[in-house]
Formats: structure tokens, C-alpha cells, sequence
């Protein structure tokens, strides 16, 4: 039995790594679908460009916030969740004009665009802990992801649909933002338990995000392979 | 307690959540793959129709031009010659044997083109039927002294349209001529048959032969055989290897009959 020590500390090593790269999962994920973007050299044209444009801003403001916390230990950093979010929206915004044409979502737009845009500017004057924001812009890709599905179906099918990029990225949003929506409703909630000194809940809850958000990356760079 | 109790609800919370949207995608993609086969197959369906139309316009076309060349031949060049004929037959000579080679060569001529126009002459092939027709075609190859020919009969083909008629007649000229031409081949044989089902039509010599892989993508003639095959309802099948001669086999079922 004198192995069994060292199986011990292998497993709290190899569960404290693993913990680390949950936790960093959030910055990994779209760094590895840029860096096979470079390696795969594809031409940014159409709506690509856009997408490619949101993983940059979902990678560059998840290091930033990231680095501020390393510096500036336990300071408020909502302002950059709040730009983040209104980052990737009005890219994923654009992104969704080259591929949705449907009536149903640009109504869709409207009812969507006035309450992000008021709690978009109530969340600038008060910095408060809320995901409300994520929320609503959660539900309204998982919509449009819907809405692309159904024009999918509706329109002639000309391609192989699993040799269509925009599928495979239409799909990735769809499992990061559907199973997000539930997590960014719930997050008020479990912050409030946080504070109340309950972790677990937040913590976890987290790590299942950047699980979630990891898989979605594998999406992209299934569809990246693919062509246009 | 509370701590487990809670990560395994988030957990299975989470897994049953994401299950469901992979369940989604899965069920996504195989109603649209069950709609891009089905897709895929009309537009395989509808270019093997378009090249059937376009085919059958081209042999339609076809038929008209040989007609016309039929009738032409027939009522305007052949009249032609049996007048000079006659012309020359009362010229005064004092080279008889001159003035009979020539009118040897001329009534030659004229039985040639009148062959021709038969050969050519749709309306005629149809009124006589496809045995006599091919049977015409054999005897004017066995004229030629290069080819034994050989005509077995077992059935009459009574089933087949006067259109499908035609098309089987061109295709067999088609195929007489190709042994002509490039065959090397010393004797023909045509065989008419059937079973319950099919008229079964074997052409075969004992030529040169080719290699069917090398054919493969080239033998525009060949294609152009199966699919004249294929617009009259039947299945044309080439066999061939190399100095073992080729043997074509045609088999039309009796029920398709007045398709074309």
C-alpha cells in the first residue's frame, strides 16, 4: 500500500487542475477557436466575419476581466460583463441580418432592442450584480436560432446540412445560449445564496457555463472547418 | 448534505438541459437530412428525365431528316437516274459493250439509293415491322461479301409501338455499323427471343473486341445505346473483352409498350 499516498496526491493534483481549467474554460474556449481560425486560414467574408468578430470580443473581454481581477482583487467588475454583453449582442445583431430574413424576427428585433437598451443603461447607472441583461439577450438568440431552423426547413434544401458552417455555428449558439438563459436567470438568485456564504451553487453553476460555452466551441470549429 | 444535494440537482439539471438540446439538433438535422435526400433524388430523377426528352427530340429530329433524305432519294434522285437511263439506252454508239457497263453501273447506282431510301424510310420499317426490317439490313451486309450473317427468329416483337419500333431499328443499324466500321469481325449474328416477361434482342460478333475498363466515361456511342435502350423501357447490356468479340443484349418487358 505504499502507492496509495501517492494516488492520493495525484488525484487532489490532478482535481485542482482540473478545477483550474473549468474555471478558465471561459477564455480557453474561444482562444482555441481563434487560434484554429489562424491555423485554418479561412477568408472573412459575409456574415463569418461577424461571428469570427464575436469570438474575439467574448475572448477579449473575458481575459480582461480576468486580469482585473488579478490586479484589483474583489473590486466591482460588472462594467465589463456589462459591455461584454452589449459587445456580442449587436455583433451577433449584424451577424444574424446576413442569415435571418424572416418578418417573424425582425418584429422579433423590435420587441427585443427597447428593454435591452433600458436595462442596458439602468445597468450602467447602478453597476448592479444582474444578469438580467444576459437573460434577455440568451432568449432572444435561442429565438433566432430557432427562427433559422424553421427557415432551414422551409426554404429548398439545396446542401448536406452537416457540411453547412452556418449550421454548425447557428448550433453552437443555440446550446451555449439556451442552457445560458437558464443560468443567467438563475444567477441573481444563487448570487444572493453566494453572499449568504453558500459557494458550491455559484461556483459550480460557473463551471457548468464554461463547460457549456466549451462544447458550443466545439461546434464552431466544426463549422469553421466546414465551407461556405 | 445541502452542498451534494444541490450539486447533484445542478448537475442533472444541467445534463437533462443539454440532452434535450442535443435531442433537438439530432431530430434538426435527420428531418432535414430525410428532405435533402428526398431532394437530391428528384434532381437525379428529373436530369435522367431531361436527358430521356432531350434524346428523344434529337431522335425525333433525326427522323425527320431521314425521312425527308428518304423521300428525296426516292422520288427525285431515283427518278432522275431512271430517266438518264433510259437516255443513255437510246444514245446511238458504235461501242455497245460501253453503253452496257454503263447502264449496268447506273442501274446499280439506282438499286443502291433505293435501298437506302428503304433503309432510311421510317413509314416503311414500321408497315413491314422490325423482323423484315432487320432482316433487309442483314441480307444487304452479306451482299458485301465480308460479313456471314446469321438471323435467328424465336419471337415476333409484336408489342412494340411503331415508335419504339424505330428506335430499336436505329439502334441495330447503329450497332451493325459500329461492327462494320471498327470490329474486324467476320461474322454477325442477331438473335430475337423472349420469356414471359421480356423481348430479349442479342447482337453478337466474333471481332476484336475492347476492354470495358477502358471504356468506362469514353464510349459516347455505347452511352448513346444505353440510354435509346432506356427511352423505350428496356435494359441494354455490352459485354466485350479483347479478341473474344462483343455481345450486346436488349431487354424490353412486355409490358412497357406504348411508352414513347
Amino acid at each position: 500500500m505504499k502507492w496509495l499516498p501517492y494516488l492520493i496526491t495525484f488525484k487532489h493534483i490532478f482535481i485542482l487542475k482540473l478545477n483550474d481549467i473549468l474555471n478558465n474554460l471561459d477564455i480557453l474556449s474561444p482562444l482555441i477557436v481563434l487560434l484554429f481560425l489562424l491555423f485554418i486560414k479561412s477568408e472573412l467574408k459575409g456574415g463569418f466575419r461577424w461571428f469570427v468578430y464575436y469570438i474575439i470580443s467574448i475572448f477579449l473581454f473575458a481575459t480582461a476581466t480576468e486580469i482585473f481581477d488579478i490586479i484589483y482583487h474583489h473590486k466591482n467588475n460588472l462594467l465589463f460583463y456589462h459591455f461584454n454583453c452589449i459587445s456580442y449582442t449587436l455583433i451577433l445583431f449584424k451577424y444574424f441580418s446576413f442569415h435571418i430574413k424572416s418578418k417573424f424576427s425582425k418584429k422579433l428585433d423590435y420587441f427585443f432592442l427597447a428593454p435591452f437598451i433600458i436595462l442596458s443603461i439602468l445597468n450602467f447607472i447602478y453597476l448592479k450584480r444582474t444578469f438580467t441583461n444576459y437573460g434577455l439577450t440568451s432568449i432572444w438568440v435561442s429565438i433566432k436560432c430557432l427562427s433559422f431552423y424553421s427557415q432551414k426547413l422551409s426554404s429548398p434544401t439545396r446542401e448536406n446540412i452537416l457540411e453547412s458552417r452556418n449550421f454548425w455555428i447557428f448550433s453552437g449558439l443555440f446550446l451555449y445560449f439556451s442552457v445560458s438563459f437558464i443560468i443567467f436567470i438563475t444567477y441573481d438568485l444563487l448570487t444572493i445564496s453566494y453572499l449568504l456564504g453558500n459557494y458550491n451553487w455559484v461556483v459550480n453553476l460557473w463551471m457548468i457555463h464554461n463547460v457549456i460555452l466549451f462544447l458550443s466551441c466545439l461546434f464552431y470549429i466544426k463549422g469553421i472547418k466546414c465551407k461556405e | 448534505m445541502q452542498g451534494i444535494s444541490s450539486d447533484f440537482i445542478i448537475v442533472l439539471g444541467g445534463t437533462i438541459l443539454l440532452l434535450c438540446i442535443f435531442g433537438f439538433i439530432f431530430f434538426f438535422v435527420i428531418v432535414y437530412n430525410k428532405r435533402y435526400r428526398k431532394h437530391e433524388a428528384e434532381k437525379v430523377e428529373m436530369l435522367k428525365q431531361f436527358e430521356l426528352e432531350k434524346l428523344q427530340s434529337q431522335l425525333e429530329i433525326q427522323e425527320q431528316t431521314l425521312k425527308n433524305i428518304s423521300g428525296e432519294i426516292h422520288d427525285n434522285i431515283g427518278q432522275i437516274l431512271s430517266l438518264v437511263g433510259l437516255q443513255i439506252s437510246t444514245i446511238p454508239t458504235d461501242k455497245p459493250e460501253k453503253r452496257e457497263q454503263t447502264s449496268e453501273l447506273l442501274d446499280r447506282a439506282i438499286e443502291d439509293l433505293r435501298n437506302l431510301s428503304k433503309r432510311l424510310d421510317t413509314d416503311r420499317i414500321t408497315s413491314i415491322g422490325i423482323i423484315e426490317a432487320i432482316t433487309h439490313e442483314m441480307k444487304l451486309i452479306e451482299r458485301t461479301g465480308k460479313f456471314v450473317t446469321e438471323l435467328s427468329v424465336e419471337a415476333d416483337f409484336e408489342m412494340l409501338s411503331p415508335d419504339k419500333t424505330i428506335i430499336l431499328y436505329r439502334i441495330i443499324q447503329e450497332i451493325l455499323n459500329n461492327i462494320i466500321k471498327h470490329s474486324k469481325a467476320t461474322k454477325i449474328s442477331i438473335q430475337l427471343r423472349d420469356n414471359d416477361s421480356e423481348d430479349i434482342l442479342v447482337i453478337e460478333d466474333n471481332g476484336i473486341g475492347f476492354d470495358m475498363k477502358s471504356m468506362e466515361g469514353k464510349g459516347l456511342g455505347l452511352n448513346n445505346i444505353v440510354n435509346r435502350a432506356k427511352l423505350i423501357g428496356g435494359i441494354a447490356t455490352i459485354n466485350s473483352s479483347i479478341n473474344n468479340g462483343t455481345s450486346i443484349t436488349f431487354k424490353i418487358p412486355k409490358k412497357i409498350t406504348n411508352h414513347v
